[in-house]
């Protein structure tokens, strides 16, 4: 059903993340049938679909926060099984950005972000620190650095999550519906970042419901219905000429 | 907005603004407290005159004279107080078994309580549920009921004297040397393979269970021939050094072909090599002893009716002098530890420097014990012999037991010296013991308040949002980096308030002590108030004595609890 199309700048190189016939259950409850796609390198792909469809579950997945239990899903060349080297293999490679931030709050923005460069990468202090400042500049808070991360609005949190995943020096960023937890003027600040990511480079896999973002940076939207991803194609092609009539729903109730 | 009220304040009658200051916040806090303060005050000084008055009326004036006159009662397990000393040194009796109960209770109920924390949070279904049952029962039931079942059922149903309970069991067993030896082989291999990847792992336990599999293989061929063999056969072969370390060739090699089939050439020939050479080595000359390290086992603890006894540990003239090794031990292990923690921060190489520390400071230990244990001896002490002093050497006087205990003490070689329990007819001849009362209520506290830290810890774990663990999982920190660095600092915050007022209880539980005549501060107290009618003054000072426990106790949580606050908007 859902056949991959390739954006056309990628179409030569191996794939990232292939998932094959994915399927997850909570309990009975069936959230992923079948779901199926590959991420070429540098690919941009954003989520679309109605609330409780598995938008999240999806990406989870990718990074093993929730386990599947049939298919295949390779990422980067190392297939996700139960190993758990391929897990910390898998996650090192993989950045991630949630709805609710999760910064951790005894720690501070500086530390938050150079936690994970210094205990996984191993990287020394100095290191770690000068890549820290140098993302939180990227930013746009680097006077932010020694504050803590209850001092900080919603937006700068936001954008300090985003420092933290990248000084991992991942190869994928993921980001869970990362504007929704935010007040609207907050909400354009966070994409402004995401914008930058994309425009280096980065491969990205991104939930959103923010349509226009979507369409200004996705090279290929993902529509998920009741854990089947019911249509795919570039923004053009989804937004404005639907084939599926859940996805014309859905744009209709959302646009 | 402020400028225009001063000014509008300022044009407005002073009558106005006299009222207009009793409808103001900032004044009625203060007038709010200075309220509350003349109160207390007024409050306080009746009840203090109404005492002062009822004493006068029954001929009592309160001072504290009356402490220093004799006890005239007996303290039951206090080697170092009799009836005839004061009042006051029966206090110091009692508040040292108080302070001795509510240490041990503190540190025990903290640890069984995390432990039984960390189970109720356990996937184990068994292991959580029957933690839940017991934390449940404890949790319901009232303290003074605990300490009767403590003491009447548990403590008071322990076998008499002679039946004692022993612990370890007195016996003697052999270790051969080839398990030791295998022993060695194996830990070393599991140190040395830990970091190693899947295909040496598989390779070097692979050499060594077909070794193990050959030895056995062996054994049963060479029991049937004893010439070969020795002597050997059954069981026997299995404990001959050369059989073992033949065995490991032969098997090391057959391994070592196995695998060299597969490609790994270098480490198969390795083994190869290393296995025929130490066997045929080995089993040619003979060269390890048979036989085995031999063991006997000496009962440590003693437990019967009359209490909890275990060994007497007495410090030696040579303790100082290994105290300082260990002094010195400790201050090597946090200076190379901090060294290293730099050393990581700046290169970001990960050294394992709570174990290298753990080891220097072993190391000094048990190097200060063998130096200092083998300085040399005088040759000769002046002991007591038939009502005369007489000279002669130490091994004799050792030998025919002449020395008093202090000279024991000063000539031991060790630092330490310890005196294992022996029973000596109807009592226990040597070895200190804990009275059943003791032990009886250190049990209830520790357990009755470790229920309560127990749901403490559990709330506090699960007090830590979900979020924050997939926040750390997602940056690929390991399951002990989440532990350390993101569940235990924010659980901490919500666990060490609540602690606090659990210690607090269980240093003013223990005074339920009396329950079973367990002479505590508030016990002794209550004999000297009632035998010197001195009875509010004695509530006075155990009033005080609970207050200065309950002020320390405190104010250190206090401190700690400063040190993981969060910082927020
Ligand atoms: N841990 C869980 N246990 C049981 N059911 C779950 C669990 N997590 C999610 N679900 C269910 O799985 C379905 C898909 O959830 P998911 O969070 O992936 O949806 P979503 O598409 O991200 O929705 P939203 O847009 O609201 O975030 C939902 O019906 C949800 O109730
Ligand atoms: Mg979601």
């Amino acid at each position: 059903m859902s056949d991959v199309t390739h954006s056309e700048n990628t179409a030569s190189a191996e794939p990232i993340i292939i998932c094959r016939k994915v399927n997850k259950w909570f309990g009975e409850f069936h959230v992923l049938r079948d779901v199926t796609v590959d991420v070429m390198p540098r690919e941009v792909v954003v989520v679309i679909g109605p609330s409780g469809s598995g938008k999240s579950t999806f990406i989870r997945c990718i990074n093993r926060l929730e386990e599947h239990q049939e298919g295949e899903i390779i990422v980067d060349n190392i297939t996700m099984g139960h190993d758990i080297r391929n897990i910390a293999a898998i996650r090192r490679e993989i950045g991630m950005v949630f709805q609710q931030f999760n910064l951790f709050p005894h720690l501070t923005v500086l530390n938050n972000v150079m936690l994970a460069p210094m205990n996984v990468r191993r990287w020394s202090k100095e290191k770690a620190e000068q890549k820290a400042r140098e993302l939180l500049d990227r930013v746009g808070i680097p006077e932010q650095a020694e504050k803590y991360p209850g001092q900080l609005s919603g937006g700068q949190q936001q954008r300090v999550a985003i420092a933290r995943a990248l000084a991992m020096e991942p190869k994928i960023m993921l980001f869970d519906e990362p504007t929704s937890a935010l007040d609207p003027e907050m909400v354009k600040e966070v994409l402004d970042v995401m914008k930058e990511v994309t425009s280096s480079g980065m491969t990205m896999v991104c939930v959103t419901h923010e349509m226009g973002f979507a369409r200004e940076v996705a090279d290929r939207i993902l529509f998920f219905d009741q854990g089947r991803i019911v249509e795919t194609g570039t923004p053009e092609q989804l937004f404005d000429n639907p084939q599926h009539p859940r996805t014309k729903l859905f744009l209709s109730q959302i646009l | 907005m402020r400028t225009a009220d001063a000014a509008s304040g300022a044009k407005k009658p002073v009558l106005q603004r006299a009222l207009s200051l009793l409808t103001d916040i900032r004044f009625l806090r203060v007038v709010g407290q200075l309220v509350f303060l003349a109160l207390l005050v007024f409050l306080l000084a009746q009840v203090w005159n109404n005492i002062l008055s009822a004493l006068e009326a029954n001929n009592l004036n309160p001072n504290l004279e009356f402490m220093q006159n004799r006890a005239g009662f007996e303290i039951g397990g206090a080697g170092d107080y009799s009836a005839n000393d004061s009042y006051w040194e029966a206090f110091r009796v009692g508040l040292e078994n108080t302070l001795s109960v509510v240490l041990a209770g503190l540190v025990g109920a903290t640890l069984l309580g995390i432990l039984a924390g960390i189970l109720l949070l356990s996937r184990n279904w068994l292991l959580q549920n029957i933690t839940r049952f017991f934390v449940e029962i404890l949790r319901n039931s009232p303290l003074l009921v605990v300490i009767f079942v403590m003491f009447f059922v548990v403590v008071l149903s322990l076998p008499q004297l002679r039946d004692s309970l022993t612990f370890p069991q007195e016996a003697i067993a052999t270790l051969p040397t080839s398990w030791i030896l295998l022993g060695v082989i194996a830990l070393g291999m599991w140190v040395w393979l830990r970091r190693a990847d899947a295909a040496k792992r598989q390779f070097w336990w692979t050499l060594f269970a077909s070794a193990l599999v050959t030895l056995i293989v062996l054994h049963t061929l060479g029991g049937a021939n004893p010439d070969t063999w020795g002597e050997l056969n059954g069981l026997g072969a299995l404990l001959d050094v050369r059989f073992l370390v033949a065995a490991l060739a032969v098997g090391g090699g057959l391994a070592a072909i196995l695998v060299f089939m597969k490609d790994e050439a270098r480490d198969a020939a390795l083994a190869v090599l290393a296995g025929v050479a130490a066997g045929l080595a080995v089993y040619y000359f003979g060269v390890l002893p048979n036989g085995g390290l031999r063991f006997e086992t000496r009962p440590i603890i003693w437990l019967n009716n009359r209490g909890l006894t275990y060994p007497e540990i007495w410090a030696t003239g040579r303790f100082a002098e290994w105290a300082a090794f260990i002094t010195i031990g400790l201050g090597f292990a946090v200076a190379i530890f901090f060294y290293l923690r730099r050393q990581t921060e700046m290169t970001g190489k990960p050294y394992p420097r709570v174990r290298i520390a753990v080891l220097a400071a072993v190391i000094f230990t048990v190097v200060g014990w063998v130096i200092v244990s083998s300085e040399p001896v005088p040759a000769t002490i002046i002991v007591q012999q038939d009502g005369a002093l007489i000279e002669m050497p130490v091994a004799q006087a050792l030998e025919e037991d002449l020395m008093t205990r202090e000279q024991a003490l000063a000539y031991a070689t060790a630092p330490l010296e310890i005196v294992l329990p022996e029973r000596q007819g109807l009592r226990m001849g040597s070895g200190d013991t804990l009275s059943p009362e003791y032990v009886a209520l250190l049990l209830a506290l520790v357990i009755y308040t470790a229920a309560f830290i127990a749901e403490i810890v559990r709330a506090g774990i699960l007090a830590v949002p979900r979020g924050q663990l997939e926040a750390a999982r997602a940056l690929g920190l390991s399951y002990n980096q989440l532990l350390r660095m993101i569940i235990l600092p924010q659980a901490l915050r919500v666990i060490i308030p609540p602690m606090t007022n659990q210690y607090l209880n269980l240093a003013k539980n223990s005074s339920l002590a009396v329950a079973i005549s367990f002479a505590d501060v508030y016990q002794v107290m209550f004999t000297v108030g009632n035998q010197s009618g001195q009875s509010v003054t004695t509530i006075i000072i155990v009033m005080v004595t609970y207050l200065v426990l309950s002020l320390v106790i405190s104010g250190i949580m206090n401190w700690i609890n400063a040190r993981f606050q969060l910082v927020t908007r």
